[in-house]
């Protein structure tokens, strides 16, 4: 499917495009400046005469906005901005999905919160589909999310607000699916709220980031929310992290059961969301390779090791396993690490014998296609089979266990 | 508001088109909806053998460049891995609104619906079978007809001519492989003994052509079955879409997925939304409804805003291997990837199972090695020097042992839930294997110790009988004719209103009694 995103350079439209490009779309990144590496589409928010769709686009995901919450747009131009685009969409008989804000009301505090609140209506009259998020964290730290995380880091006292304003975390990448399935979902004209269903303190929120994305202690000094309330009459100027404070304190729950039900959409919980996923490409690399010259029995060719770890970060989004340096030199070796209980092990040998098999070079070793074939090669092979994994189970029994395991025997969900 | 046609039928699955035949034959005006997914990766062209010892790119169609096998690993058949046929399976329950737990529904959004996937067994169901609230008899002419239809193979007079009862219909058998023709000499000569212990075998009958028919040419052996054909040698109902779309009184609306459907006086009207996203309703003076068993359930339950659970009929099965020591290391052949021998086995309390045996070559190994209780490397070992001379065989209990049942909830969506009479399925299972395990030891076919693994509920893809028909229909039941009761002029033409489901393929009997509805109701339009 053609499908342009809008904002794709983004901390939430970079997960988007991952999502899409994961699930083999051709996407194109509508953004002002060239995204690396994807397919770019000059797009500009301050220019709404000049916006366009590319010829063949089947689904819009409109997720450029101004974030900046100082207003450099005029909201008049994000208006006519999402208007062409959904006069564009309809048009060419392509779905579009706006991501909006759980802020989004007619009577909302803040200019951004109104200004979401007319683009859905206007997405809505076409027929597209809404995405309200709640608090989006994980990932990058950038956007919203990074601003958070820097303050958590800097502070060593956070405040935690009186009465405590609630939110309705979901990961980035959660979300990004959301997005996906949204552009799937056979709904027209409507709003999807995406995010917990059980509402979190903002402070249990922070805390959250500070002990699991940050790994620190954190002290929390109550502060009654009407101090801050007068702190904003008083200033003179606005102040941008007041103003946020303050559209934060103006949330209403929202009630994401449907939503989530009719996506099919089950949110990682938000400890294990707060992990911060780095993935070596490199350490990566070397592991696919491992486990590829294991099945196979022989080096694999280049490309297929990259195909293994593509599919390892497309579709587990995992990061490498550590495996010991030991078992990378000597791959055979891996043997002694495969238990049942190693999910993700024997996930990463499944993958690996599904690509490698999948090759010319592996129709030749497992099907035996153009090779010698007879009964003798048949029996002698089983009973090298046989004695092989007698061996291997001697050895086994005499190692230790803590030698036959490795660093990261947890089992990340995989994600579709 | 006049009706926009006589006649719309939701869905382009075998149901739908076998109903369309007829209704289209008569002059009437005829559309059809379904939702309009089609093939996005091409299986391969050479044959099996040839593609994968020489296509530097097959991962393209044996995984899929956005790794759809890898995703799907926790899939219940291969077929639902396959790259080529992702397109068959794909966005089903999402857009119909159905959750399952712990049963595996499987449903379709695609020209020509599950067929593009199916394995293409076909048999005819006798009286006892089908408990019809008409004598099957009057199915006949339909049996015939889309048999001519859909082009049969595999007949010509053997232990199961009678069990099939498609003899007439059927062309010769596709040419079997070297491990089904050392299995079929064997039974010739043990015949006498087996049949005395309720084992019969005898040529699998498959909607697959052994001769070229139209613009279709027959099975050449090429192999690629799981993945497509791209000959059209296997029955899809998409081609007859095609042949319909020949009629000027033919209206095609791929890409229109129904909501929801309304009576509304004498009219039948449909909510959908269009490809482009906008929502429409259509009108017609009939509605037949061919979603598919799960989705038209959903749909009529909906419109009858009825919230009692449904029975779902669903038939318990197994998979198993066999090794034909005889065989041991002779090369890989080309050879027919689905059903070449079938048999039938009398099981205690009059009970019967039914299974087909299938060449191990065109299914990826990886599928196999996982389960093996050894190192990788080990399994892969094995598997290579042994499967060229194993075959996987399956089997289906009757859909009478199931328990599950679906209802719709409060926010309109089908809950599927239960799966068996898990006591009676198990001891059935035992009986089978050892039953099985014995029978094919005297033809020189060992089952691999460890082999038999039943499938999960659901996992048979032969749902039927949540709005069964019944001479005088209760709530929630169709009349003969597959008239929803409560709902005037909308008839259920598909798996969901046949009221058994034996351990036989059904899929031919669904047709041939969409095809009665359908001779049934187009008098009375004209
Ligand atoms: C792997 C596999 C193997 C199988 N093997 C066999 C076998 O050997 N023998 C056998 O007898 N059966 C077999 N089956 C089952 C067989 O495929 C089905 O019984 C058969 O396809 C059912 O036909 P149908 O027309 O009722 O529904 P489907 O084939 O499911 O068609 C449904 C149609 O409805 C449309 N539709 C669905 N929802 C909507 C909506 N909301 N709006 C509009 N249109 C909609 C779809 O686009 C599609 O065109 C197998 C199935 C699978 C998946």
């Amino acid at each position: 499917m053609k499908v342009m995103v809008t904002g794709a350079g983004g901390y939430i439209g970079r997960r988007v495009v991952a999502a899409l490009e994961a699930r083999g779309d051709d996407v194109i990144a509508a953004a002002r400046r060239p995204v690396a590496g994807w397919s770019w589409y000059p797009f500009d928010l301050g220019r709404p005469s000049d916006i366009t769709l590319p010829a063949g686009t089947q689904l819009v995901i409109h997720l450029a906005a101004d974030t900046s919450g100082r207003g450099m747009l005029s909201p008049a131009s994000e208006i006519a901005s999402a208007q062409a685009l959904a006069d564009q969409s309809k048009a060419a008989d392509a779905r579009l999905v706006f991501v909006s804000s759980q802020t989004a009301r007619e009577d909302a505090p803040t200019d951004y919160g109104r200004t979401k609140w007319r683009i859905e209506r206007i997405v809505l009259e076409g027929a597209g589909v809404v995405v309200r998020p709640g608090q989006v964290y994980g990932g990058a730290a950038t956007g919203l999310f990074g601003t958070l995380v820097g303050l958590v880091r800097r502070l060593p006292l956070l405040p935690a607000l009186l009465p405590a304003p609630s939110v309705q975390p979901v990961h980035v990448d959660d979300l990004a699916q959301a997005i996906v399935a949204a552009g799937a979902a056979m709904a027209g004209a409507t709003v999807f709220q995406v995010g917990e269903p059980e509402p979190v303190s903002f402070t249990e929120f922070l805390r959250a980031i500070a002990q699991h994305r940050l790994r620190r202690w954190r002290l929390f000094v109550p502060v009654p929310v009407v101090l801050i309330e007068l702190a904003r009459r008083a200033s003179f100027h606005r102040v941008d992290a007041l103003e946020r404070l303050g559209s934060l304190l103006a949330l209403q729950p929202m009630d994401t059961r449907a939503s989530l039900d009719m996506l099919g959409l089950c949110l990682r919980p938000l400890a294990e969301g707060m992990q911060r996923t780095h993935r070596p490409r490199r350490t990566l690399l070397a592991e696919s390779r491992a486990v590829l010259r294991y099945v196979l029995g022989t080096s694999p060719r280049r490309d297929l090791v990259m195909r293994h770890a593509r599919a390892v970060e497309a579709v587990r989004e995992a990061e490498p396993l550590g495996l010991p340096d030991w078992a990378l030199r000597r791959p055979a070796w891996l043997r002694l690490l495969e238990s049942p209980s190693d999910l993700e092990l024997a996930w990463r040998l499944d993958s690996a014998t599904a690509l490698a098999e999948a090759t010319p070079q592996g129709a030749a070793l497992f099907l035996r296609v153009g090779q010698p074939t007879g009964p003798a090669r048949a029996v002698l092979g089983l009973s090298s089979a046989v004695l092989t994994e007698v061996f291997w189970l001697c050895v086994r029994t005499v190692l230790p266990r803590s030698a036959r395991q490795t660093r990261n025997a947890r089992t990340p969900r995989g994600r579709l | 508001m006049s009706a926009d046609f006589d006649v719309i039928v939701i869905g382009s699955g075998p149901a739908g088109v076998s109903a369309a035949f007829p209704l289209v034959q008569a002059g009437l005006r005829v559309a059809m909806l379904d939702g309009g997914r089609t093939q996005a990766v091409a299986p391969p062209r050479a044959d099996f053998l040839t593609a994968r010892a020489t296509d530097p790119h097959q991962w393209a169609w044996m995984i899929g460049r956005d790794f759809h096998a890898l995703r799907a690993m926790d899939a219940v058949s291969p077929k639902l891995r396959v790259p080529t046929q992702a397109f068959a399976f794909e966005g089903f329950q999402l857009a119909n609104r159905i959750a399952a737990t712990p049963f595996v529904a499987v449903g379709s959004l695609a020209t020509g619906g599950l067929s593009n996937a199916w394995g293409c067994g076909v048999a005819r169901f006798s009286d006892a079978e089908a408990r019809m609230p008409f004598p099957v008899a009057d199915l006949g002419p339909s049996y015939r007809e889309v048999a001519r239809r859909m082009g049969l193979s595999g007949g010509g007079g053997d232990d199961l001519s009678d069990y099939f009862g498609l003899d007439e219909d059927c062309d010769p058998p596709v040419p079997m492989d070297r491990a089904h023709e050392a299995m079929w000499r064997r039974y010739t000569k043990a015949r006498t003994s087996l049949c005395k212990g309720g084992f019969r075998l005898g040529r699998s009958r498959v909607a697959v052509l052994s001769r070229p028919r139209e613009d279709r040419q027959a099975c050449d052996l090429a192999g690629n079955c799981l993945f497509g054909c791209s000959r059209q040698a296997m029955y899809s109902a998409s081609a007859d879409v095609e042949r319909l779309r020949a009629f000027p009184n033919f209206h095609w609306l791929p890409g229109h997925l129904v909501d929801s459907i309304v009576v509304d006086g004498e009219r039948t009207v449909v909510q959908l939304r269009e490809p482009s996203g906008t929502c429409a309703r259509l009108a017609a003076r009939r509605l037949f409804v061919a979603a598919g068993t799960l989705a038209s359930t959903r749909l009529v339950l909906q419109a009858l805003q009825r919230r009692e659970p449904v029975p779902l009929l669903s038939c318990p099965t197994a998979a198993f291997l066999l090794w034909l020591p005889g065989l041991l290391g002779q090369p890989r052949e080309r050879g027919f990837g689905l059903g070449q021998l079938s048999y039938a086995l009398q099981l205690t309390g009059g009970r019967t199972a039914f299974g087909s045996t299938f060449a191990t070559t065109g299914i990826p190994m990886w599928e196999l090695a996982r389960h093996l209780p050894l190192g990788r490397s080990t399994a892969l070992q094995v598997l290579r020097d042994l499967l060229g001379s194993c075959v996987v065989g399956n089997l289906f209990l009757p859909g009478e042992l199931s328990d599950a049942r679906a209802r719709l909830d409060d926010r309109d969506t089908l809950r599927i839930e239960g799966g068996w009479r898990q006591a009676d399925v198990e001891d059935l299972l035992r009986e089978a294997r050892r039953k099985l395990a014995g029978a094919y030891r005297k033809m020189n076919a060992w089952m691999l110790p460890g082999s038999f693994t039943p499938g999960r509920p659901g996992s048979d893809i032969h749902y039927a009988g949540t709005l069964p028909m019944a001479a005088d229909p209760g709530a929630g039941q169709t009349s003969v004719q597959g008239e929803v009761r409560g709902l005037r002029h909308v008839h259920v033409v598909d798996g969901a209103c046949l009221p058994a489901l034996p351990e036989k393929s059904h899929t031919l009997t669904l047709m041939a009694n969409a095809d009665r509805i359908g001779r049934l109701i187009a008098p009375t339009l004209i």
